[in-house]
C-alpha cells in the first residue's frame, strides 16, 4: 500500500540531445522570459487587497514575497535540471517523491493556475469597466459585473474573457514571440507610466503610519502578494535549453526578480504615498483610480486601463494554457480520466480538456469575488514550492550522483531557507484559507484513491508485468 | 468514362484543359471541353439586334478558344467539345458533366491566384459547395506536356472519417491511373513564446499524443488502401508553425494530385474551428481534387 502511494514515475537517463534541443537561451533572453512571465500577474489589482491589511508597509511585503519567490525558483531550477522529464512541478514530484505527493502538488497547481486564471479574469473585468466608463461614459450594470458576494449577480465580462481565451486555445493559437514582446512592453510601459504620474501626487504624510497592523499585517499581505510573482517558477523549467545553466540560471532568476520587484515596489511606494492607505479598500481598478485622483483628469487612467485590459487578456491566455497542459499530463498518467489527454487531430489541441478548464474557470470567475481567490492561489503556490524545495533535499540524498544541469548554491542552506520562507509567508494567511485549502487537498486525494490509485499507468504497467509469464 | 474540363470563352481556363488532358491520358478516359457563355439577361426572351450581335461575338470567341483547347491534350485522348449559353456558368458545367456521366469536373483557379498555386474563384467556390461530383482545381498557369502523366495521388486525411470518405474514390482513381497513393496529414503547431505552468515544453506531450493518433490513423488507412490493390508510397506528416510551412515541408512531385474531402461539419464546429482544407489549398503547388460532401 505504502509502496503504491509512493511509487515514482521511472525516468530514463537524460538523452544527450533531447529531441534535438540545443542550448540556445542566453542570459538576456532568459531574463526576458522571467520578466515577461512574471510581471503584471497581480500588480494591477493586488494592492486593493493587500494595502488594507498591511498599510504602507505593503512595500516590505513585496520584498518578502520576492525573496521567497527567488529562493523557491532556484530550488525549482535544480529539480527541473535533474529530472529528465519536461513538465510542471507535478511531473517533478511524480518522478522524485511519489504518486500521492504528486497528487497533492497537482491540487496546489489547480489552485495556482485554475483559480489564478479566474482571479486575473475578475481583475480584467474591473479595468474593462473603468475603460468603458472613461471612454464612453457607460459601465456594465453592477449586477452583471460583480460576483454575488460583491453585490452583483454574475461577473459576465470575466466569463466572456475566459470564453475568448478558450476559443483561441482550442484553435491552437498562442502568442508568437513578437506579440509577446509587445505585451511585455505594454505591461512594463503602463507600470512605468503609473509610477511617473503617481509620483507627482507624493504626500509623505500618507506614509507616516507605516505599519498600522505591525509585522503581522505585513506578513499577511506578503502572502496575498505572493500571487504577483507567479510565473517566475516557469522560467526554472527552461534549464535544458540554457547555455551554461550553472551560471546563467541563478543570475537570470535573480535579475528578473530584481527587475520585477523594483517595478512592483516602485508601484507600491508611489501608490501608498499618493493616497491614504485607508482608501484602498474596495477600490475597483485600483491603479487607474489613483491616477485619476492624482491628476484630476481621466486620460492617464484611460491609458492605464487600456494597457491593463490588453495585458491581462494575454496573462489569462498564458495561465489557462498552462493549466490545460498540466491536466493533459495528468490525463496521460491516468491520474485523471483519459478525456483530458484527448487531442483533436485537426487542431493539435486538447479540446475537451480546454473546454472543461474554461467552464470551471469561468464559473469561479463569474461567481466568486476577487479577495477570496487571491489567498487561495497563494497558499496553493506556496505549498507546491515547499514540496519542490523538499524534493531537492530528498533527491540529493537519494541520488547524489545524478547528473544535474544546475545545482542550488549553498546547499543545504538554500532549500531549507526556501522552505522556511514559504512557511513564514503561509503562516500569515487566515485560518479560513487554511481550512479551504485542506478541504480541497482532501477532495483531490479522495479522488485519487477512488480513481488514480487504481488506474494510473504506473499501476497498469506493474499489473501487466505480473500477468506476463 | 469522361473527364469534363471547363474553359471560359475569353480563354481563361486553358490551364484546366492542360490538367484535364493529363488526367484523361493517365486514366484512359475521354475529354469533354465545356465552354459556357454566360448570359444573365435574355435567355429565351426576345432577341434584339445588338444583343444578338454581342452574343454572336462571344460565341465566335468561344469557338476560337475551344479550337485552341482541342490541341492541348495528349493526342491519344479523344476530345469532344460543347459550347452552350446559360445564366449560371457553374450550374451549366455541372449539368453538362452529369449529362456526360463524367468522373470529375476540372476547372481553373481564380485570376488572382499566385502563379503555380490554386485559389478559389466564384465558379470553383460554387462548385465545391454544391457539386455532387469530384471537382479538380488546376493551379494558375498549369502546363502539361503531351507525355506527362499523373505520378501519385496525395491523399490529405485528418481523421478516420476522412479516410473512409475518400477511400473508394481515390483508390479507384489510383487504379485507373496506375499510380500509388501517399497519405498526408498537415498540422499547425504554434508554441507559446513564454514558459508556462506545464513546463517550457509542456506542449510536447500534446504533440506526441497527436502524433500517435495520426500514425495509427495512417496505419489503418494504409492497410485499407493496400487491401484495394493500390500501393501506399509515402506516409507524410507535415507540421510547421503555419499552414504554408507545413505544405512546404512536403516533397511535391511534378505529377502529384492532392485529394481532399470536405467532411460535413455542424455549424458550431464550422464557426469555432473552420475548415482546414481552404487553408491548405492556397499553398499547395499541385492540382487539388476535392471529393464532394456526403
Amino acid at each position: 500500500m505504502t509502496a503504491q502511494l509512493f511509487r515514482r514515475m521511472p525516468v530514463g537517463r537524460r538523452p544527450q540531445t533531447e529531441g534535438g534541443l540545443k542550448r540556445t537561451i542566453g542570459l538576456v533572453q532568459l531574463v526576458g522570459f522571467g520578466v515577461g512571465a512574471t510581471v503584471g500577474t497581480g500588480i494591477f489589482f493586488v494592492l486593493t487587497e493587500a494595502v488594507p491589511v498591511a498599510g504602507p508597509g505593503v512595500v516590505v511585503s513585496f520584498v518578502i514575497a520576492a525573496v521567497t519567490a527567488g529562493l523557491t525558483a532556484l530550488c525549482y531550477a535544480e529539480l527541473a535540471g535533474s529530472v529528465p522529464v519536461s513538465g510542471s512541478s507535478y511531473s517533478y514530484a511524480y518522478a522524485t517523491l511519489g504518486e500521492v505527493v504528486a497528487m497533492v502538488v497537482a491540487a496546489c497547481l489547480l489552485l495556482e493556475y485554475g483559480v489564478s486564471a479566474s482571479a486575473v479574469a475578475v481583475g480584467w473585468s474591473e479595468y474593462l469597466n473603468q475603460l468603458l466608463d472613461n471612454l464612453f461614459g457607460i459601465r456594465i450594470p453592477h449586477a452583471l459585473s460583480y460576483a454575488p458576494e460583491a453585490g452583483g449577480v454574475v461577473n459576465l465580462p470575466a466569463m466572456v474573457l475566459v470564453a475568448l481565451c478558450a476559443m483561441l486555445l482550442i484553435r491552437g493559437a498562442s502568442e508568437s514571440a513578437t506579440v509577446n514582446t509587445i505585451m511585455v512592453g505594454i505591461k512594463v510601459g503602463v507600470l512605468i507610466l503609473f509610477i511617473a504620474i503617481a509620483a507627482t501626487g507624493w504626500n509623505s504624510d500618507n506614509l507616516s503610519d507605516f505599519a498600522p497592523f505591525g509585522v503581522a499585517g505585513i506578513q499577511a499581505a506578503s502572502a496575498t502578494i505572493f500571487f504577483s510573482y507567479i510565473g517566475l517558477d516557469a522560467v526554472s523549467t527552461a534549464g535544458d535549453e540554457v547555455k551554461d545553466p550553472a551560471r546563467t540560471m541563478p543570475r537570470a532568476i535573480i535579475l528578473s526578480l530584481i527587475i520585477v520587484s523594483t517595478l512592483y515596489v516602485a508601484v507600491a511606494v508611489t501608490a501608498v504615498a499618493a493616497q491614504p492607505w485607508e482608501d484602498f479598500e474596495g477600490q475597483q481598478a485600483g491603479l487607474a483610480q489613483i491616477l485619476e485622483d492624482v491628476t484630476g483628469s481621466t486620460w492617464p487612467s484611460t491609458v492605464l486601463a487600456a494597457g491593463a485590459v490588453i495585458s491581462i487578456f494575454s496573462i489569462t491566455l498564458v495561465v489557462m494554457y498552462g493549466q490545460t497542459r498540466i491536466l493533459f499530463t495528468m490525463g496521460r498518467d491516468r491520474m485523471l480520466p483519459p478525456i483530458f489527454a484527448r487531442v483533436n487531430p485537426r487542431t493539435l489541441t486538447p479540446i475537451p480538456n480546454t473546454i472543461i478548464v474554461a467552464v470551471v474557470v469561468a464559473v469561479i470567475a463569474g461567481l466568486v469575488p476577487l479577495n477570496w481567490l487571491l489567498d487561495t492561489v497563494s497558499i496553493g503556490t506556496l505549498v507546491a514550492f515547499m514540496v519542490v524545495s523538499l524534493g531537492v533535499i530528498i533527491l540529493r540524498r537519494r541520488a547524489p550522483d545524478l547528473e544535474r544541469s544546475f545545482k542550488v548554491p549553498l546547499y543545504p542552506v538554500l532549500p531549507l531557507l526556501s522552505i522556511a520562507a514559504c512557511l513564514y509567508v503561509i503562516s500569515g494567511l487566515a485560518l479560513v484559507t487554511w481550512i479551504v485549502f485542506l478541504i480541497w487537498v482532501a477532495v483531490v486525494l479522495a479522488f485519487y484513491f477512488a480513481y488514480g490509485f487504481r488506474r494510473s499507468t504506473l499501476r497498469q504497467d506493474v499489473d501487466d508485468e505480473e500477468v506476463a509469464p | 468514362m469522361t473527364v469534363v474540363a471547363g474553359v471560359g470563352p475569353d480563354g481563361r481556363g486553358l490551364h484546366a484543359v492542360h490538367l484535364a488532358g493529363r488526367i484523361a491520358a493517365s486514366t484512359d478516359e475521354d475529354l469533354l471541353l465545356c465552354c459556357v457563355v454566360a448570359d444573365s439577361w435574355s435567355r429565351g426572351s426576345v432577341m434584339s439586334g445588338p444583343d444578338a450581335d454581342w452574343r454572336r461575338h462571344l460565341e465566335a470567341m468561344a469557338s476560337e478558344v475551344v479550337g485552341e483547347a482541342r490541341g492541348v491534350p495528349p493526342p491519344e485522348v479523344a476530345v469532344d467539345a460543347v459550347i452552350t449559353t446559360a445564366r449560371s456558368v457553374p450550374r451549366e458545367l455541372v449539368a453538362q458533366a452529369e449529362r456526360a456521366e463524367a468522373t470529375m469536373l476540372v476547372v481553373g483557379s481564380a485570376r488572382d491566384a499566385l502563379m503555380g498555386h490554386v485559389a478559389l474563384g466564384n465558379i470553383s467556390t460554387w462548385l465545391l459547395h454544391r457539386a455532387s461530383l469530384p471537382v479538380v482545381l488546376a493551379p494558375r498557369s498549369f502546363w502539361s506536356e503531351p507525355t506527362d502523366r499523373l505520378e501519385r495521388l496525395v491523399l490529405a486525411v485528418d481523421s478516420d472519417e476522412a479516410v473512409d470518405a475518400a477511400l473508394d474514390a481515390s483508390t479507384l482513381l489510383a487504379r485507373h491511373a496506375g499510380v500509388g497513393v501517399a497519405l498526408a496529414t498537415f498540422g499547425v503547431r504554434r508554441l507559446p513564446a513564454l514558459p508556462d505552468g506545464g513546463g517550457r515544453r509542456a506542449d510536447n506531450a500534446v504533440y506526441e499524443a497527436w502524433r500517435e493518433s495520426i500514425d495509427a490513423m495512417h496505419a489503418r488507412a494504409a492497410s485499407l488502401v493496400e487491401a484495394s490493390g493500390v500501393t501506399v508510397t509515402d506516409r507524410i506528416v507535415a507540421v510547421a508553425d503555419s499552414w504554408r510551412g507545413a505544405v512546404e515541408k512536403v516533397h511535391w512531385l511534378e505529377g502529384d494530385l492532392l485529394v481532399m474531402t470536405s467532411s460535413r461539419e455542424g455549424p458550431v464546429r464550422r464557426i469555432f474551428l473552420g475548415s482546414n482544407a481552404p487553408r491548405i489549398m492556397g499553398h499547395v503547388p499541385v492540382p487539388v481534387l476535392t471529393l464532394p460532401r456526403r
